[in-house]
């Protein structure tokens, strides 16, 4: 990936653009760790259930 | 990586111009449809794309400023190759708008949006095998003016395309190899050409299509660093 190219990350899933921000709040959203991880990982990383 | 990348602050809009800007000078094609002043040089609005009943892009909006490099990525089948094909002109978007420097582009041919100062990368089959780095770069140069068929303005700018096509391959690092058919170049040689042919019209918008597909990793940092050294000034999307 060129991460290092990249001022901001827009992530697309399902045809929408579901995050666009730099590299680091990318990494930190919710939303993004559920389409690329699953929804039980993410609720898992944010101390959920 | 990327944190480093973050720490230089926004460095693609304020370093000195080696890309976009410094080559406009010699051919101000793309530069002339160029709306100065536009808050965005990229804007996606509520962009829909349905093949046949199957939605593929569903809403997508997006605002990229000048200058900003854009990492667009995503899941498989997420629509990443769509998207670029919408914002490239290949596809018609079904409704939403696509805007670039602020003018309405969906439904523009993908060479008028060039002439409008987009530009994409093609991919690697779109070199020419038999022809040297510099004739690559110059058909790139002379491709980007229109030159496919009116000959004798071909003929009167033909110093300005040769001047051009040298600068480009300083850029792109392959000076040395000026000579060279572009078959027999390395691959992140070829790639590198096809960057340098994709910036031969000075476009302010550069797509970039799984720009390292196939590098090792030592040839992908190497290689992020020539698109970062002949992108500057330009607002770069890539798509991975």
């Amino acid at each position: 990936m060129v991460f290092g190219l990249a001022d901001k990350i827009a992530v697309v899933v399902y045809g929408e653009v579901i995050a666009y921000d730099t590299p680091e709040a990318v990494r930190a959203d919710k939303r993004v760790q559920e389409a690329y991880l699953g929804s039980s990982v993410a609720d898992a990383q944010a101390g959920g259930h | 990586m990327s944190a480093s990348a973050r720490s230089e602050g926004p460095p693609r809009a304020s370093s000195a111009p080696l890309g976009g800007s410094a080559l406009h000078g010699v051919f101000s094609k793309s530069g002339e449809a160029k709306s100065v002043g536009a808050p965005y040089s990229l804007e996606l609005k509520d962009l829909r794309k349905s093949f046949g009943k199957t939605e593929i892009i569903r809403g997508a909006n997006l605002a990229v400023k000048p200058g900003e490099g854009v990492a667009i990525i995503g899941p498989n089948g997420a629509g990443k190759s769509t998207l670029f094909n919408l914002i490239s002109g290949r596809f018609e978007p079904t409704s939403g708008d696509v805007l670039l420097n602020g003018q309405r582009i969906n439904g523009k041919k993908p060479f008028e949006i060039n002439r409008m100062g987009l530009s994409r990368s093609f991919q690697i089959t779109n070199i020419f095998p038999k022809l040297s780095v510099f004739e690559n770069l110059r058909c790139g140069v002379l491709w980007s003016l229109g030159y496919k068929y009116t000959f004798f303005k071909f003929l009167a700018d033909l110093d300005d395309a040769n001047e051009r096509a040298e600068k480009l391959m300083a850029m792109i690092k392959l000076d040395k190899k000026h000579d060279v058919l572009a078959t027999n170049l390395t691959y992140a040689e070829q790639r590198a050409l096809e960057i340098g042919i994709t910036i031969a019209g000075g476009a302010g918008v550069i797509l970039l299509d799984e720009p390292t597909a196939g590098m090792s990793r030592s040839e992908t940092s190497r290689f992020i660093s020539l698109i970062k050294e002949v992108t500057v000034g330009n607002t770069l999307l890539t798509f991975e």
